[in-house]
């Protein structure tokens, strides 16, 4: 027979457990994520509400990747996707700027279980190839429709978010649109860790190491790779929508190729397949890149060093973080954390045995 | 050494709050803080690197005279890395650091970017690229210092009746926004001027091989092939139309008036005609011109210090920071005040003679904008005597 089961330790003692951690590290990144817009100014605001918007893609980017083993070269397509649907159905159709949203939500995962039919028979770099012509297309093909898109020019004064007859204008607009931003990534958060811990998640995670194995073990492959795609895509479109309510202005340039290396970058750096290492991958490379501008522009330095700094250091930033923290920033840190873990169990359980 | 990684990485993050929260001055003393909003990297960086030279060569200059009211000037530079949405970012955080007025950025995307922007933060913004959406309609605090697509396409149209062609092919880039309003622009002129549109080409950027387009141009007998786009494009196709050899002559817009087409096109590139503003072809321009000793004060110098004539780009950012001078030295380093400045400058400049109002914010005058011919690398003014070239700059 099996032993009975031990007495639960204490709350305190559980919550201060090594366990717990984790659990108390979110609280307070959310405590302080929340309390941040009140002590930032307009620049640090938009910058704020551009990391959140790129965590959203990224979270995605981490998902599909990391975790269902897919590659995606042109995520950007699915953010250009979003921006054009909710400017033109707001600008154009004069819908209102919430429905615009969930539609262009809608019908950016829509497109990418479409596109993604035909694409995920395809693995590795031909994947990646794949998704990249697929975003070289939706840009040229914006390009072609200027009656619609605006062409090669662009959309200009596309409307600002807004519930109702209240409008977001004014001197709280980036406030009050970082708080909404936040709203928005926590969910696509929170629903990127359910689906991991869920059956689906599971299956997932099975077929991102063996198609074969997992198909064998009765895991519906080609559905939950196409599910997984559109849904990545979905949180990239919601992003490109609200960006477009943000910014105001979208054109084909605004979403060149360099961003999708750039969401894959923020992935890869904050770990691929680590729910809140999207964040902070994000929240790294797009500080570092801020950092970067900042110091390569700054008085007394000679023209050559933007270039520098820009491409050199930030080269040799990222090269370290691959080199010395392969599986991203976050899982290196948890590693750590477990085997530590793993460590003060070994000694447990020898105490008890010397005992 | 993981450690010195760490280290680094909170370095980093350390200074990037503290890079971040600017100081919120707007001091009336001090210095007055002028930002320069530009691409240092990516695609648009050879623009910006010359008005980054530009504009520090006209601080300095300034700054040697005493500054403006006794106050230095204050140049805050950032690089956008090509990329609108870090214009967006760089645009506030200038704002934020008490920067009273603003040039750029060359990019047109990156203009339109943050036009809401400049709409409701109210920091005026010199623009140095060419997109006409910006100043039309026109927009409280954006001006620009490029000529309008339209009156480019008027100095290739009117070069082209006075040399008697009537018989116009044109290549356009259809994924390039400046091309696609040169090529609507110049349609619109043609049949006015009596001039029969007989090929009519496009291609997309990153296209390498012009012979389909060409067979189709040299079959329809042009008298002159028109060229609409920017940056590689154009140096390829200089290249592969000389090895063609028709004899029919080629013409390129504005944007290839700059060493960034001469140099790389090379020989090639000789006898080719580009349409030019009148700073680019500063040193043809006869003494007797009211405005050559202005087109000296900045050349000179600039050829000093770069070992090269001024090309398109560094006259833009010269005018953007002449505009805000002497908007600041009429009505104060204000926000505010400077818009007041701009909406009505009425100056001198090396382009001709600008006027600024309420409701037009570009005034380069058409006499400015001239047609050239490449020679040994140089823009050569062509079709003027020497008496009309006295007069070019003059509304």
């Amino acid at each position: 027979m099996s032993e009975l089961p031990a007495e639960p330790p204490p709350l305190w003692q559980r919550l201060l457990s090594r366990q717990a951690l984790g659990g108390w590290v979110l609280a307070a990144t959310a405590v302080v994520s929340l309390l941040a817009p009140l002590g930032l100014d307009d620049a640090q605001l938009t910058i704020y509400v551009f990391i959140g918007l790129y965590t959203m893609v990224v979270a995605g980017l981490s998902l599909l990747m990391g975790f269902a083993g897919q590659v995606s070269l042109g995520q950007a397509a699915f953010f250009t996707i979003g921006a054009y649907t909710a400017a033109i159905l707001t600008r154009d159709a004069g819908m209102p700027s919430l429905l615009a949203l969930a539609i262009s939500t809608t019908a950016t995962a829509g497109i990418a279980a479409l596109v993604g039919l035909p694409l995920l028979r395809l693995r590795g770099h031909y994947l990646a190839f794949a998704t990249l012509a697929f975003q070289l297309i939706v840009l040229s093909a914006i390009s072609q429709v200027p009656q619609l898109t605006g062409g090669d020019t662009g959309l200009t004064a596309i409307p600002t978010l807004s519930l109702g007859p209240i409008a977001l204008h004014g001197q709280f607009r980036t406030f009050i649109f970082a708080y909404v931003v936040w709203v928005l990534a926590a969910g696509v958060l929170v629903m990127n860790r359910n689906l991991v811990r869920s059956r689906p998640g599971r299956g997932l995670r099975a077929l991102a190491t063996s198609e074969v194995g997992a198909l064998a073990a009765g895991v519906p492959v080609t559905r939950y790779k196409v599910q997984v795609f559109a849904l990545s895509a979905g949180y990239a479109g919601l992003a490109g929508g609200v960006y477009a309510f943000f910014v105001g202005y979208i054109a084909p340039e605004t979403f060149p190729v360099l961003l999708s290396v750039q969401f894959l970058i923020m992935a890869a750096v904050g770990g691929l397949g680590s729910v809140w290492g999207s964040v902070l991958g994000t929240a790294g490379v797009y500080l570092l890149i801020q950092v970067l501008d900042t110091v390569g522009t700054a008085p007394g330095l000679p023209a050559s060093a933007p270039a520098i700094f820009s491409y050199a250091v930030y080269g040799l930033v990222l090269v370290a973080i691959m080199l010395y923290l392969p599986q991203g920033v976050l899982p290196a840190i948890q590693a750590r954390l477990v085997g530590r873990r793993a460590v003060s169990a070994v000694e447990a359980e020898r105490s008890t045995r010397a005992s | 050494m993981r450690r010195l990684v760490w280290l680094a990485a909170v370095a980093l993050l350390v200074s990037a709050c503290a890079g971040g929260s600017g100081t919120q001055s707007t001091a009336s003393k001090g210095p007055i803080k002028i930002g320069l909003l530009t691409s240092l990297t990516g695609n648009y960086a050879p623009l910006g690197k010359e008005d980054l030279l530009a504009a520090q060569q006209m601080v300095a200059e300034q700054n040697a005279k005493g500054g403006i009211d006794g106050r230095k000037i204050n140049l805050t530079v950032m690089d956008d890395g090509s990329q609108p949405s870090q214009t967006v970012v760089d645009y506030r955080r200038m704002v934020d650091q008490g920067v009273v007025a603003i040039e750029g950025p060359p990019q047109s995307t990156a203009e339109l970017a943050i036009q809401s922007e400049v709409d409701s933060l109210k920091v005026p913004d010199v623009s140095v690229g060419a997109a006409d959406q910006q100043v039309i309609p026109v927009h409280p605090y954006m001006w620009q210092t490029t000529p309008l697509s339209s009156e480019v396409a008027t100095a290739c149209v009117n070069y082209m009746k006075e040399r008697g062609w009537t018989r116009l092919a044109m290549l356009t880039d259809t994924t390039n926004a400046y091309a696609i309003a040169g090529h609507s622009e110049t349609l619109s002129l043609l049949a006015k001027d009596g001039i029969q549109l007989v090929a009519d080409e496009t291609f997309q950027l990153g296209q390498t091989d012009f012979t389909p387009q060409f067979t189709k141009i040299e079959a329809a007998k042009p008298d002159v092939l028109l060229v609409w786009s920017t940056g590689a494009p154009p140096v390829v196709i200089t290249k592969q139309w000389a090895a063609a050899n028709t004899g029919i002559p080629l013409m390129m817009s504005a944007a290839e008036a700059s060493t960034l087409y001469v140099q790389p096109a090379g020989a090639a590139a000789n006898g080719v005609y580009v349409q030019a503003t009148m700073g680019v072809v500063g040193q043809y321009i006869p003494s007797s011109n009211p405005f050559k000793k202005l087109i000296d004060q900045f050349a000179g110098p600039f050829q000093k210090k770069n070992g090269y004539w001024p090309p398109q780009f560094a006259w833009d950012s010269m005018l953007a920071m002449t505009f805000i001078f002497n908007a600041i030295e009429r009505d104060g380093a204000t926000p505010a005040g400077i818009k007041k400045g701009l909406d009505s400058i009425n100056l001198n400049t090396p382009q001709g003679h600008y006027q600024f109002t309420p409701t037009k914010h570009w005034g380069m005058p058409q006499s400015s904008n001239l047609m050239s011919q490449v020679q040994n690398g140089q823009f050569v003014p062509v079709g003027l005597s020497a008496k009309q070239l006295a007069k070019v700059g003059e509304q």
